[in-house]
């Protein structure tokens, strides 16, 4: 759970006390969820609000209680939610009267079979219990595990800012009056235009704020400052907001409260109204910079590890032109805020302006790793492709979270799983035994000793991944279901595509598109073992089975004659063919299969993702030795990219290898890219040719990191996970591990930042 | 440098460098071959002094699980307790006889053999992945260096004939015979050509040679019509006097066909190196080029009338 970034942070639960007592209170006197959950958004708002701060230029910042609604586990948690581990140390370590610390007792007890969490895993169906026996990945050795929560929500912001929150209740009381006729759902409507007039009170909470500020600022700056800003707030009450400052305030206002994560195509909600005022004269680029730049620091105080996306650029805006002058007050904003969040998102294609991508080449050089950069002119064809849509719809593609795709304002797709197909490989090589907890799980196969050849292996690991694949499938097909029952998420709800004209919740029949992503990981390492176990216990006989799994089983301990072969077989990342075609396939076999599942359970869609966060780390934690060379518990390759210190044939070699898979049978595949500083700046021309031939290559995403101080300390101290590292040393290039470390120590003191 | 029958000359490559950016035009592939006839004082890659492949060793990397020290027919590797309780690993250089049994057995990349044989074939082979850089900006494509690569010339001229459109860079301190030069001009793309220190017995001093056969390999080459670059290391205090400074205006303005003159400033890798690969003593230990530098060696330069001098 993280840490909202606000000065004075709660102290004690009695958030979380009340909150508990107005949701009994909804229940007690309602049985739509819609009703309860207007009754919680207003046990919740203004309570969770904390005040502006002396940097705002937009008001809004918040922190979510221990216990609350919430829609991921990125803010707070899923659904109605509660963090008993924080609860309990509340209990535990601090003081409190008599009667606080019963309620904090009542809580705990009240939630624990409660909480959205709890209930979807307890009715989960009979048939996958023993594929998905938790949710627990974090200490549990699992093959597979669901990922509770429904995140990923991108909204019609754009809409929101054309109709305003006048509109939007208009809007809503048209269908409930038409659904009084016709016997629709009343209350859902009703309960909606309760939380706009909620949002409506929370503006105004902020509006008398900034007056109050503004009659006390000293500073005559940012008094009108505070005095603009409370203006805005007024404005947007009654009217759509007319210029970038209103639209930025009712965006980010109405995100708090969803709350949601991904803030949408900026440039296009933005790009009209910020044109308008420059024009009228309202507004200065630099003063849309500041603005923006409040924007994102308000994204970064959310301290999710995760999502915080705002995308720009690409096809599929209404406004191109005034979405791209937009884009650059965005990436200049993207430069100076020097925060971890937002993931700010590039799409690009051959008709983005030179400005704008030299804008974001500056910006990687510095070493902000942002504007993530994502190609229109593979993942737009790729999307038609892996969702089944027309390009119209395809050019809405949204990246979210850690590089999982949807379509704006249209499809949801983050219920979600992950798989461990390294974890997999190592129960299939075994033939369904899991070593570290000496039980039987999955499917009984033959295990690796049993199989005459590399194919009859392959077979057999296949079918522990379908088993786990198509209960994963079967998961996120029923977490809709159930929570379509419990949660209209009424925010969300108003402002997606088809949902208010059906008259129904979006996860109850609303929303027109119902996709899923299985976050896969392992792949690479998977490769790689297949690989060493074609090559050396198939192809050339230089190892039996039996040794492999018995160098595996001691951890390698007393067998450095093995590990040494199975770390030389050939490892993805090198462009040797031989196990980047093993990669291929794998990816292939695992994207196709997840795909065939969404008809069989009733999704949309359902597609697999290879992504960028810690679980590659923290998945690894619980995966033996294998037969790559690994070692027991350390991490797997991170997303589309080689294991630690396995690619030895430089830069180039890794990107061909990356290059190899293709884009249109998955629902994203990260890659990330790592240069030195020097190197970038030194040969900018060059770097900047070398990332446009990547792409134009038939690359879909990079994540560029400029590596600066704290990397190069990592590199000294973890050599083996930089062998790729290249830094520039007077006039050449060396790599880093190569040098002594005094050199290194040399050039470390020379990176200035 | 061997010959095989039938796979054509033969050379020790010990490093291909992947993205090479200030080895000449456009994104490059490095190629070093092991053997030169010089041993300048300042020399970065002194593992490349001796033809004969050498044991690397990167500490950083071992594990100390004693893998080499089983294999080692010499007795090389031996490991002692520390008294901080961590194990050191000692390696005596002096009996490696580079046969490669401990590379072979280390487990975690710390050991590796520095120079492998490659056929011409071989090498281009493993040039084809780096191909579809060589189409960025201005082009780029391969840069033969060393060591000394004319010191491996059948093998030089062998890869060159089969080269085909690939462009074609050849760094050289230009100390071989004039004969080879001539027989490859035609097919260099472009030399990068050292030019070291004046006078003769100064480059004698520093590098073990003198100049004289260097100036007339690059006057010959120059009247070939051959592309040239000349590449000037220079180390503050050893080999950046007024004399050579001087020299090198005279030989700008001499040769007016020569492209350009490219300054490189001196930094302390060789002396680094020197553990990695046993050769303690055996370079200078020099000062790092500070900071400003390199400007001061530009308007020098150029205060001598020197024309087209770079960075
Ligand atoms: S390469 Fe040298 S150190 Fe290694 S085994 Fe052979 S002789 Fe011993
Ligand atoms: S075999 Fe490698 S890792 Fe093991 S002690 Fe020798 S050098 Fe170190």
């Amino acid at each position: 759970m993280n840490n909202f970034k606000v000065k004075n942070p709660r102290t004690d639960l009695r958030f979380e006390i009340a909150f508990t007592k107005a949701y009994r209170e909804a229940v007690d006197s309602y049985t739509h969820p819609a009703r309860i959950e207007a009754a919680c958004l207003r046990a919740q708002f203004p309570a969770i609000l904390h005040p502006i701060q002396d940097e705002d230029l937009i008001a809004g910042r918040f922190q979510m209680g221990l216990v609350g609604l919430g829609i991921q586990h990125q803010t707070g948690g899923f659904g109605f939610y509660i963090n008993e581990e924080k609860v309990t140390a509340e209990l535990e370590f601090k003081a409190g009267s008599a009667q606080y610390r019963e309620d904090l007792h009542d809580l705990l007890t009240y939630w624990k079979g409660r909480n959205t969490n709890a209930v979807v895993l307890r009715n989960r169906p009979e048939a996958i219990r023993e594929a998905l026996p938790s949710d627990l990945w974090r200490t549990m050795p699992l093959p597979a595990s669901p990922i509770l929560r429904m995140a990923g929500a991108y909204i019609d912001f754009d809409k929101l800012v054309k109709i305003g929150l006048p509109g939007l209740a208009a809007e809503v009381d048209g269908y409930r009056k038409k659904a009084a006729e016709n016997g629709g759902d009343v209350e859902l409507f009703e309960a909606m235009l309760d939380v706009i007039a909620l949002i409506g009170e929370v503006c105004l909470h902020y509006e008398k704020q900034a007056r109050l500020l503004a009659m006390e600022a000293k500073d005559e700056g940012r008094r009108e400052e505070l005095e603009r800003m409370a203006q805005s707030l007024a404005a947007i009450q009654a009217a759509p907001p007319k210029s970038l400052l209103e639209a930025l305030q009712l965006v980010w206002i109405y995100g708090v409260m969803a709350p949601l994560i991904e803030f949408g195509r900026l440039d296009v909600y933005a790009g009209d109204l910020y044109v308008r005022d420059l024009a009228s004269g309202i507004i200065t680029e630099e003063g849309a910079v500041a603005l923006v730049e409040s924007l994102f620091r308000l994204i970064d105080h959310l301290d999710c590890e995760t999502d915080g996306r705002v995308i720009v650029g690409g096809y599929g805006r209404r406004n191109p032109e005034n979405a791209d002058r937009m884009c650059l007050v965005a990436i200049e904003a993207c430069r100076r805020v020097k925060e971890v969040l937002p993931q700010f998102t590039l799409r690009f294609n051959d008709s983005t302006p030179k400005p704008v991508w030299d804008a974001a080449m500056r910006c990687i050089e510095e070493g902000r790793t942002y504007p993530l950069l994502y190609n229109d002119e593979v993942l737009v064809p790729g999307v038609m492709k892996a969702f089944g849509v027309d390009r119209a719809r395809a050019e809405t593609y949204m990246p979210l979270g850690c590089g999982e795709i949807e379509l704006d304002h249209y499809s949801f797709g983050t219920p979600s799983g992950s798989l461990n197909t390294l974890k997999i490989l190592e129960l299939a090589i075994r033939g369904g035994y899991e070593p570290m907890t000496g039980q039987q799980v999955g499917p009984a196969t033959k295990p690796l000793v049993a199989c005459a050849s590399y194919g009859e292996f392959l077979t057999e690991y296949r079918k522990h991944l379908d088993y786990y694949v198509h209960a994963q499938a079967i998961f996120e097909k029923y977490e809709y279901e159930i929570t379509g029952r419990m949660h209209p998420f009424m925010m969300v709800t108003m402002l997606y595509d088809g949902c208010l004209e059906r008259g129904k919740a979006v996860f109850n029949g609303g929303c027109a598109f119902l996709g899923g992503t299985l976050e896969m990981y392992g792949n690479v390492n998977a490769a790689n073992s297949l690989s060493a176990i074609k090559r050396l216990v198939f192809d050339e006989k230089t190892m039996s089975a039996e040794k492999m799994v018995e160098a595996m089983d001691r951890n390698f301990v007393g067998r450095h004659a093995e590990l040494k072969l199975m770390r030389n077989a050939p490892k993805y990342g090198n462009d040797d063919d031989y196990v980047d075609s093993i990669f291929v396939s794998l990816h292939d076999y695992l994207n196709d299969s997840i795909k065939e599942q969404a008809p069989k359970v009733g999704l949309d869609s359902y597609l697999g993702v290879t992504i960028n966060n810690a679980q590659n780390t923290t998945l690894g934690r619980w995966v033996g030795a294998t037969p790559d060379g690994r070692k027991a518990g350390t991490p797997m390759a991170n997303a589309n990219n080689p294991a630690p210190g396995t690619d030895k044939n430089g830069v180039t070699a890794m990107l061909n290898s990356i290059l190899k898979p293709r884009h249109d049978n998955h629902a994203g595949m990260v890659s990330n890219i790592r240069f030195t500083r020097e190197l970038f700046t030194e040969s900018r021309g060059k770097m900047h040719g070398l990332i446009k031939n990547y792409f134009d290559r038939g690359a879909a995403h990079a994540m560029i990191s400029v590596v600066g101080k704290d990397d190069l300390r990592n590199a000294m101290q973890r050599p083996a996970e930089y062998r790729d590292l290249i830094v520039r040393v007077g006039g050449f290039s060396a790599r880093f591990v190569d040098l002594k470390k005094d050199v290194q120590q040399e050039i470390y003191d020379r990176v200035t930042y | 440098m061997t010959a095989s029958p039938t796979e054509g000359p033969k050379a020790i490559v010990y490093d291909i460098q992947r993205l090479s950016l200030n080895d000449g035009p456009g994104i490059r592939t490095t190629v070093f071959l092991k053997g030169c006839p010089l041993c300048c004082s300042w020399c970065h890659n002194p593992e490349s002094w001796e033809q004969e492949p050498r044991l690397a060793y990167t500490d950083a990397l071992c594990r100390f699980c004693g893998e080499c020290a089983r294999v080692c027919p010499t007795g090389a590797h031996s490991f002692e307790a520390e008294v901080d309780g961590k194990t050191a690993h000692r390696l005596d250089w002096s009996k490696c006889t580079a046969c490669g049994n401990c590379v072979e057995a280390c487990p975690y990349d710390a050991l590796e053999l520095c120079g492998r044989e490659y056929s011409v074939r071989e090498l281009l082979n493993v040039l084809s992945h780096d191909r579809p850089y060589y189409r960025i900006g201005e082009g780029g494509g391969v840069t033969l260096s060393g060591g000394e690569p004319m010191a491996s010339f059948g093998f030089v001229e062998a890869f060159l004939e089969r080269k085909g459109k690939l462009h074609v860079c050849l760094e050289t301190s230009g100390y071989a015979p004039a004969e080879q030069f001539k027989r490859i001009a035609a097919m260099v793309d472009l030399f990068l050509y050292d030019w070291k220190a004046a006078p003769t017995e100064k480059h004698r001093q520093l590098c073990g040679v003198g100049n004289e056969l260097i100036g007339a390999n690059l006057r010959l080459l120059c009247g070939m019509g051959a592309n040239v670059l000349l590449r000037l290391p220079l180390v503050h205090g050893v080999n950046d006097d007024e004399e050579h400074l001087k020299a090198v205006a005279a030989l700008l303005r001499e040769l007016p066909q020569i492209k350009g003159a490219q300054i490189m400033p001196y930094h302390a890798l060789g002396s680094a190196k020197e553990s990695r690969f046993g050769l303690a003593g055996q370079t200078m230990a020099l000062a790092n080029t500070g900071d400003g530098q390199t400007d001061l060696w530009l308007k020098e330069l150029k205060s001598f009338g020197a024309i087209n001098v770079f960075v």
